[in-house]
Order: C-alpha cells, then structure tokens, then sequence
C-alpha cells in the first residue's frame, strides 16, 4: 500500500493535508495520534469505504498492490478492490446472522460458488481460532458472541475473501485485556500472509505488534518510521509529548 | 442547605405530578374497555360471533351477529397493509438511505408530512371521485344506464377501501419504518461494504433485517389504524351491514367478486347498531366493540411474539 499527497475533507472543511504513507508488505503498520486527527479518514480512504459519504472529496493517489485505487470509475472494480481488502472496526460489527452466515456473506457476494468450497473455506480458517471455542456452536447469533469472540469473527470474516490487506480501525479498544492479547496473537500470526494497517489509541499495543508507526497530527504525518526507534527516540517534539503523554511540548 | 431540601420538594413534587398523570391515563384506559366490556358482555356469545348481521339494525333487539363483520374488517386490514407495507418499505429505504438532505429527501419528507395531517374523510371523499371512474371498474362493480352502457364505476369496494386505507396508513407506516431504519448501527451497512456487498445489498440485505421489529412495529401501527377507521368504511365500502356480492360470499369462485363488492366492518356494524349513529340496539354495537378492541389487542400480542422472535436471536445474550 502506497499512498503519495493525499489530501482529502469534508465539504471543504480538511482532514487530511499532504500524508505520504508507504506500507511494506507483510508488516503491521500502526496510525497513532489523537482522535480527529485523520487517521481513521485515510484508513477508510484506502478502500473507497469513504464515497458513500457525501461531501467527501481527496486529492493524490492512492496504490494498493501497484493498483491506483482512485483511478477505478467502475463501481464493480471498487466492489472488487474491497474484496481483495479486509476491514475491522472499532465496534464488532457481525452481521445480524449466524456464525456461519457471517462467514459466508463475503463468500456469497462475490464468487458465487459453491456452498460446500465456502464451509470448506471457512473451516480451514478455523474461525480465526474461535471453532475450537464454539465447540462447533456455529449456528449460534453472532450478536450472542463476547466482543472479543465477535471481532475474531469480524476478522475471521474478512480473511475469507483472500485479502492480502488488512484495514484495521481501532479493533481492540472497545474490548478487554485477554481479547486484545488474542486479537493481537492474531495478528502477528497474520503478518506473514497479510500486510496490516491498524488505527490504535493503545501506545503499548502500537509499540508491542507494529513493525511501522506514523504519527498523525492535525491530518498530517508528524513523523513515520520503525516502530521501535519511533518510540524509543522520537525525532519530533510532538511525536515525543504524543507518545510519553505529554501534553504539548 | 434551605436550596437543597427545596430542590427535594420540588424533585418529589415532580415525581407525584408525573405519577398522577401515569395514573390518569391507565384509569381512562381501564374506563374505556371496562365500560365496553361491561355494556356488550351479554351480547357477547358463540352465536354472535358465528352469525351473519341482519339486514336491518333499526328496530330493537336486531342487528344479529357480527361474523361478516369480523371478516370484512380482516380482509379490508390485509388488503390495505399489502399495499401499503411494500411500497413504505421502499420509500423508508430511499428516505433513510438515499434521499440527499437536499430538495428530493426534503420533499418526500415534506408530503408524508401533509399525507398524515389529511383527515381520513378527505382521503375517503377523494378515493371515492377517483374509484367512481368508469376505469376503476375492476375495482368494484359497473353502474349501467338503462341502455347497457357503462357510464362509471360504483367506486365501493373492499378493494377501492382497501386502496384508500393503504393511502391513509402511508404516512405513519413510513415514518416508524424509517426511524426504525436509521437506528440500525451504520456499521452494519459499513461492514457489508467494507466486504464488497453493493450498497442496495447491503441495505437489503443487512440493515432491513435488523430493523424487522421496527418495520413489524410500523406495520401493526398502520393495521390497527385500519380496523379502527370509519370514514373510509364508510365512504368507500358503501353503508352495508352484509356482504353484497353473490351469495355464498365465502365460496371461493365468489372470492373476487365479494373482494370487488361491499360489505361491512366491526367499525360500521357498530355505527349501524347504535344509536348514536343509525339504529337502536346499544348492546350488539358495545358487543361489537367488545370484539374490535380484543381482535386490536390479539394483533398487538401478535406483533410483539413476531418481533421477538425476528429479533430474539439477536438482542440479548
């Protein structure tokens, strides 16, 4: 995922001013910063999710896997973009089905083959390792989950679409301690099929599974980099308050 | 600490007001249905139920039972909500989904406004001079001239009722789906995106099903404000006790055409029995109030098992 000058606002009121992000394969790339400060905006920007917002405007371009994402006019191709892109949000969203309806819908919408491929599919992902802790429960109501257990299934979900990215928009704050620590174990054993952007407001969780962190501020990048410089000796004044906590510098 | 005992004196003050008013309306309430169980209990029986109305109501002790009324009332009920939630659920769709808070959603927003300010007798007076024309035949039955010509159709039917009941529940049925469509979390409809769903699939898919108690709330408003009404029934379903199609009107090669004829209602057979409005037997019109607020609750029961069952699985864990 690369993104180069991107500007992007709400009827003429800016979110974002001139972010430069490039995300190298197979590595989890963490968005810090206050709330408001864009990340979530450019998260949902990268797989369109935005379009249906009105007044939503962006400058600059976007590439997923050397594909320019904006450039797609089709509305089938974008259809096809967000499939090859799985995406998580700060709520668990399950949809108002069963475990296994959930796990299908993806599967339904776009390749349309056979039922039996789908289970197969889906088993072999062992729910992202909620099968074992179901106990094959699977037409149990998504909505009956913990949060925890649904946003593995949210996970689980989007892994059925063959994604290679992996949008994640604060997955862990609404959830408790041991969810965060599976959902993190998750991810890091994600990371060598898939490439992982997640908005966090968790510092420690940022600094624990990121390879990369950008800082944002006001809608622009204050700084980026490796993850264990950028918090062990940030170049930035701001970054510096931001991750000890400060309140400005 | 004067201000803070006061703040108490209010507080408890407010308390008491809003309690006698809670208690107010729960003893009009009771009122109501124990004086209509009180005055129509004797008039209440198996027979009542089973029987068709006399063809008469004005002499005391006629009127007979309340079987086609029973009937009516449930077919003028399915025929109006059959219209009517189809084309509520898409206008809902549209107004929680797609309208732009621009002129289109402000529009629509704005006749369903005035659509429910209408009275119902206005709806009826205006179903009526539509239904009257010589196209709307289908709908109820010819009026000849005396040469055979078809000079304009009768207008009074269970259909054209049920047309005009379907007008008149429009407003309240899209305004309950529509709120009931936009409390549904927008990250459902997001989240099936965010999977590829179109958006159309998304909402159809996704945030309509979430909303199936609202949608079953709005559509039992609407049929209750349909086994209520009298205007329309009286306008447009013709002022008849019976059912006027051919005889046996319950046999099914008449189906259509008692559907395409009068009849009557719960709501007209007790305007025809009482005397404050055609005849002079009190009890069978308190006896058949009796039976429409018990068929309004059983529909409310009804509703709420549905509800619960659509949305069971879903809330709660």
């Amino acid at each position: 995922m690369n993104a180069s000058g991107i500007s992007a606002g709400y009827f003429g009121t800016g979110a974002l001013f001139d972010v430069n992000l490039s995300v190298p394969e197979n590595s989890i790339y963490a968005l810090i910063g206050p709330s408001g400060c864009g990340k979530s905006t450019f998260l949902r920007s990268v797989n369109r999710l935005n379009d249906h917002i009105r007044g939503f405007r962006l400058e600059g371009e976007i590439t997923v896997g050397g594909q320019p994402v904006y450039a797609l006019r089709d509305p089938r191709r974008v259809r096809e973009l967000r499939m090859g892109i799985g995406m998580i949000f700060q709520r668990p969203n399950p949809l108002p089905m069963t475990v296994m309806q959930n796990m299908l819908f993806p599967y339904r919408e776009h390749i349309r083959g056979r039922r039996e491929d789908a289970v197969e599919l889906a088993m072999e992902l062992r729910l992202a390792g909620l099968l074992d802790e179901l106990g094959g429960r699977l037409n149990t109501h998504a909505e009956r989950l913990s949060g925890g257990q649904q946003q593995r299934l949210c996970i689980a979900r989007a892994l059925m679409l063959d994604s290679k990215l992996l949008l994640l928009d604060e997955p862990c704050s609404a959830l408790d301690p041991v969810s965060t620590y599976r959902i993190e174990d998750l991810l890091l054993n994600l990371k060598s099929t898939h490439t992982i952007i997640m908005v966090t407001h968790n510092m420690e969780q940022a600094r624990r599974i990121s390879d990369y962190t950008a800082f944002f501020w006001n809608g622009r990048i204050v700084e980026s980099g490796e993850s264990e410089r950028l918090f062990a000796s940030p170049a930035e004044a701001l970054t510096d308050a931001y991750v000890r906590g400060v309140r400005e510098p | 600490m004067p201000k803070y005992r006061n703040r108490r004196a209010s507080s408890a003050a407010g308390a008491l007001y809003a309690w006698l008013t809670v208690a107010m309306i729960a003893a009009i309430c009771l009122l109501i249905v124990v004086t209509v169980a009180f005055m129509g209990k004797d008039a209440v029986s198996i027979d009542f139920l089973l029987s068709e109305p006399s063809a008469s109501a004005l002499g005391a002790g006629e009127g007979g039972g309340v079987s086609t009324p029973i009937v009516g009332t449930v077919i003028l009920t399915l025929i109006g909500i059959a219209i009517a939630l189809p084309v509520s659920l898409a206008t809902s769709i549209y107004m929680a989904y797609y309208a732009r808070r621009g002129v289109a959603g402000g529009a629509i927003g704005l006749a369903v406004d005035v659509l429910a300010g209408v009275p119902t007798v206005v709806i009826a007076l205006f179903a009526l001079a539509v239904f009257t024309n010589p196209a709307f035949t289908f709908l109820s039955t010819p009026v000849e001239t005396g040469s055979g010509i078809v000079e304009r159709a009768y207008g009074r039917s269970f259909l054209a009722a049920g047309a005009a009941m379907a007008v008149m529940i429009l407003p309240f049925v899209v305004k309950s789906i529509t709120e009931a469509l936009r409390a549904v979390p927008q990250e459902y409809a997001d989240g099936a995106m965010a999977l590829g769903a179109t958006k159309w699939r998304a909402v159809f898919r996704v945030s309509v099903p979430a909303a199936r108690r609202g949608i079953v709330t709005g559509a039992v408003l609407g049929m209750g404000r349909i086994m209520g009404d009298t205007a329309i029934v009286w306008l447009t379903l013709g002022g008849t006790l019976r059912m006027t199609g051919p005889q046996p009107w319950y046999a099914p090669s008449n189906w259509l055409d008692t559907l395409r004829n009068t009849g009557g209602t719960l709501t007209s057979y007790i305007y025809y029995t009482s005397p404050a409005g055609e005849g002079d037997n009190p009890s069978a019109a308190f006896g058949a109030s009796l039976v429409l607020i018990a068929v309004i609750i059983l529909l409310n029961i009804a509703a709420s098992v549905l509800g619960r069952a659509g949305s069971e699985r879903g809330r709660g864990r």
